[in-house]
């Protein structure tokens, strides 16, 4: 299985593996895992925020050289956020980092031990996920995708650099994969030597998770759908240009990812918006790394462009199936099959956006506005379930305090709260 | 052979021109890709339709309330389903074709009494599986493992063909563990896959299972791959020969984006282009992985030999390019798509 010095990301064959790297975690984690003292937990993630922020850091430096499909370059817009968003020795503490203070001088903690299930589209959560189980004072254990390489890497990158900075912290988290693809036996005993259990995926796997979790504190964070809203006085090119991003980083499979752009105006402002994000990704897909191109991204994308071909439908398409614009004249949100096929739909007026969005209550995470909206559209967005509201370009860039879901990230992973089971 | 090829080439230009006149969105969509009856000369380059059109359009030449039968796949709510019509002319190819089919694939299955483990007609009128057995003259149906059914298959005295879904097989023999054998030269002819559906079966045990339950030995047991969009069924015998259909049917392995077939030993996206879809549209983009297996061409017939170029002679099944699951959503996508107001 590995020496304990030297793994960072554990291959385990059978329980009695992970049982040893649970006991392994606990015993180095101590009492309260991640130490009495939130502002030394705060003062040890600044320092590890501030190895990775110089673009000259040998952290950088090495997180260059991971190979497809989740290079630096891919990632690097999250990765800018989340340091951002963490504290800094040069800036006034967050308003998050004081809650937690004033929550930790009142006795709020986490659970000793977090067990996490990360999920295989973006490498960045395990990261996102587990600071935030430190900073509420809990060790983890991170459940990696076997079929993703490149997320241990991250991940390998995140305690490497984290022990750079906090041998301490770094030693309250442990990553696990399980060697030869999926196991249920192994799923169930991570369940049950965690005392609280966060999961992301799809809706299936959160399903089967929270089925090994019967009675225990469980968090599913399973797929939700994300769009954008251009308002007629905003500049439509460069709204255009900036979506492209959101749309081309992880090949459009994040719950951040926007399916659907609503153009405030009619059939001919959907033109060229559609015109000009179709510009804007032929560019940009320059850059952001090709995702795997296998046969299930190709067969997706070839249905998608078919289906809107039948319907008459005016399309964009990027070599190799790489993107693909799909102007529709209805007003009506469309589930995108991801892999960068956006739909572009028209809205006469914003209002409208409310019913139009009301079948996706409970599904619809973020929303990437352009130009000025009334606060009233605001409360619409959030009335059906939007977390994050953000211009266009930072839709995968959400900070570490950021209400996925509708949840306190750390109010809903303390020890004294009932963490509603969130599924669907 | 040469003639043979002329004629398909020949009936799948006209079928083409036909579906391309009287179906609205399958000639949008070989507007938008620039190839018409006009300028089609070649059955290769036929416009293909993902059969995940079949949900979102009615692919139909005549009207959907003048079709004689429509058959809806299976596994999803009527919302989600797709819909195959046929006309009257349709429905009576789609007899003739799977009779035809049937015989062809299995000729020790001729005489022999047809059983058919799935639900009846009756049960399910629009299941294009069970009208399939009823045209080929099914005795009776069983969905059940009933009394009945078991009490039957003991005292059969004459050996039979047992068609069911895999589904039905594994619950049959789930419900009754103790071997029931039935007489010698009866045939197994399984459907539809089992991933998911209730424990997961490999195809090599289930067939140990024929074998063992039933005593029909690998040999007699047959698979059929077919889908509620497409008339024209395959067939494969034992666990190691290819999938093979009439000579109605041509089958590519391509790569779906740019429709360029795979090289031998490469995988691709099954297309088919089957002459027995008279009321819909004969070039399917099906949502099947697979991978060629092709026969030596007759070494002296040149136009066969440029016809195995591109069609395969028989393939290799290997699973579902797409999950039903979305990404995105699973359940929830299915209900977001069959929320969408059709263009």
């Amino acid at each position: 299985m590995g020496s304990a010095a030297s793994t960072i990301v554990w291959e385990i064959t059978r329980p009695d593996d992970l049982a040893e790297v649970t006991a392994r975690l606990k015993s180095q984690a101590g009492g309260r895992p991640a130490g009495a003292d939130i502002r030394q937990t705060l003062h040890d993630i600044s320092r590890f925020a501030d190895l990775w922020r110089p673009s000259e850091s040998i952290w950088r430096t090495r997180a260059g050289r991971i190979p497809g499909p989740f290079t630096l370059r891919g990632v690097e817009p999250t990765l800018h956020a989340l340091l951002d968003s963490l504290p800094s020795e040069r800036r006034p503490t967050p308003n998050w980092a004081e809650r937690l203070i004033n929550d930790r001088m009142a006795g709020r903690c986490g659970y000793p031990l977090v067990g996490h299930i990360a999920a295989s589209n973006t490498p960045l959560l395990a990261w996102t996920s587990v600071l935030r189980a430190l900073l509420t004072e809990s060790a983890s254990i991170v459940k990696l995708p076997s079929e993703q390489p490149a997320i241990s890497a991250w991940a390998r990158l995140f305690r490497d650099s984290m022990m750079a900075a906090s041998p301490r912290l770094a030693e309250c988290m442990a990553f696990v994969r399980w060697k030869g693809g999926a196991r249920t036996d192994l799923d169930v005993a991570l369940c049950e030597t965690s005392d609280l259990v966060l999961a992301y995926g799809s809706d299936q796997t959160i399903a089967a998770i929270r089925g090994h979790c019967a009675g225990k504190p469980f968090l599913g964070y399973g797929h939700r759908v994300s769009l954008a809203v251009i308002v007629s006085d905003a500049d439509f090119a460069e709204a255009a240009s900036k979506l492209a991003l959101d749309i081309l980083l992880y090949d459009q499979s994040g719950c951040l990812s926007p399916h659907t752009v609503f153009v405030e105006g009619g059939v001919g402002d959907v033109g060229i918006v559609s015109r000009s994000l179709a510009n804007a990704l032929r560019v940009q897909s320059q850059d952001v790394p090709a995702p795997v191109n296998d046969e299930r991204r190709r067969a997706a994308v070839a249905e998608a462009r078919s289906i809107a071909k039948m319907g008459g439908l005016t399309l964009h398409e990027g070599d190799n199936g790489r993107w693909t614009v799909v102007q529709r004249a209805a007003p009506q949100f469309t589930l995108s099959p991801t892999h960068g096929v956006v739909y572009v739909a028209p809205v006469a007026k914003l209002t409208d956006l409310g019913p139009l969005l009301s079948g996706l209550d409970g599904l619809v995470q973020g929303c990437a506005v352009a130009g000025p909206v009334a606060g009233a559209v605001r409360q619409m967005l959030r009335s059906v379930g939007v977390s994050y509201i953000c211009e266009p370009g930072r839709l995968q860039c959400p900070p570490i305090d950021w209400p996925e879901d509708g949840l306190d990230p750390f109010a809903s992973i303390y020890m004294s709260a009932t963490p509603d089971p969130v599924c669907f | 052979m040469g003639e043979a090829a002329d004629t398909f080439e020949r009936l799948s230009l006209e079928l083409f021109a036909r579906q391309y006149k009287l179906i609205e969105p399958y000639r949008r969509l070989c507007d938008s890709v620039g190839i018409t009856p006009d300028s089609c000369y070649d059955w290769i380059d036929i416009p293909l339709v993902p059969a995940a059109a079949f949900k979102r359009y009615q692919l139909s030449c005549v009207p959907p309330e003048k079709a004689a039968a429509v058959y809806y796949s299976s596994g999803t709510t009527r919302n989600e389903a797709s819909r195959h019509y046929m006309d009257a002319d349709a429905l009576s190819l789609y007899r003739d074709s799977l009779r035809q089919g049937f015989v062809t694939a299995i000729p020790d299955a001729v005489g022999k009494p047809i059983w058919a483990l799935m639900p009846s007609p009756q049960q399910m009128p629009n299941s294009s599986l069970s009208a399939m057995l009823e045209m080929l003259g099914a005795e009776t149906f069983f969905w059940e493992a009933s009394h009945r059914m078991l009490e039957d298959l003991t005292e059969l005295e004459q050996p039979i063909v047992l068609f069911g879904t895999a589904f039905a097989f594994v619950q049959l023999f789930d419900a009754v563990p103790d071997p029931i054998m039935i007489p010698s030269g009866s045939i197994i002819i399984e459907t539809g896959g089992l991933k998911g559906r209730t424990r997961d079966v490999a195809r090599e045990d289930l067939y140990a299972m024929f074998t063992e339950h039933l005593g029909v030995p690998i040999d007699n047991c047959y698979s059929e791959y077919g889908m509620s969009e497409m008339a024209t069924q395959f067939y494969s015998r034992g666990l190691t020969e290819p999938k093979r259909g009439p000579h109605w049917v041509r089958t590519r392995i391509i790569d779906p984006l740019t429709g360029i077939s795979a090289r031998q030993g490469q995988r691709g996206l099954l297309a088919h282009y089957d002459l027995a879809n008279f009321n819909s549209v004969l070039a399917i983009q099906t949502e099947d992985a697979g991978q060629a297996v092709i026969s030596p061409p007759p070494p002296t017939d040149k136009r066969a030999r440029t016809e195995h170029r591109r069609a395969v002679r028989g393939f290799v099944l290997l699973g579902r390019a797409l999950e039903a699951e979305l990404r995105g959503c699973s359940l929830i996508a299915e209900e977001l798509w069959a929320r969408q107001r059709p263009q």
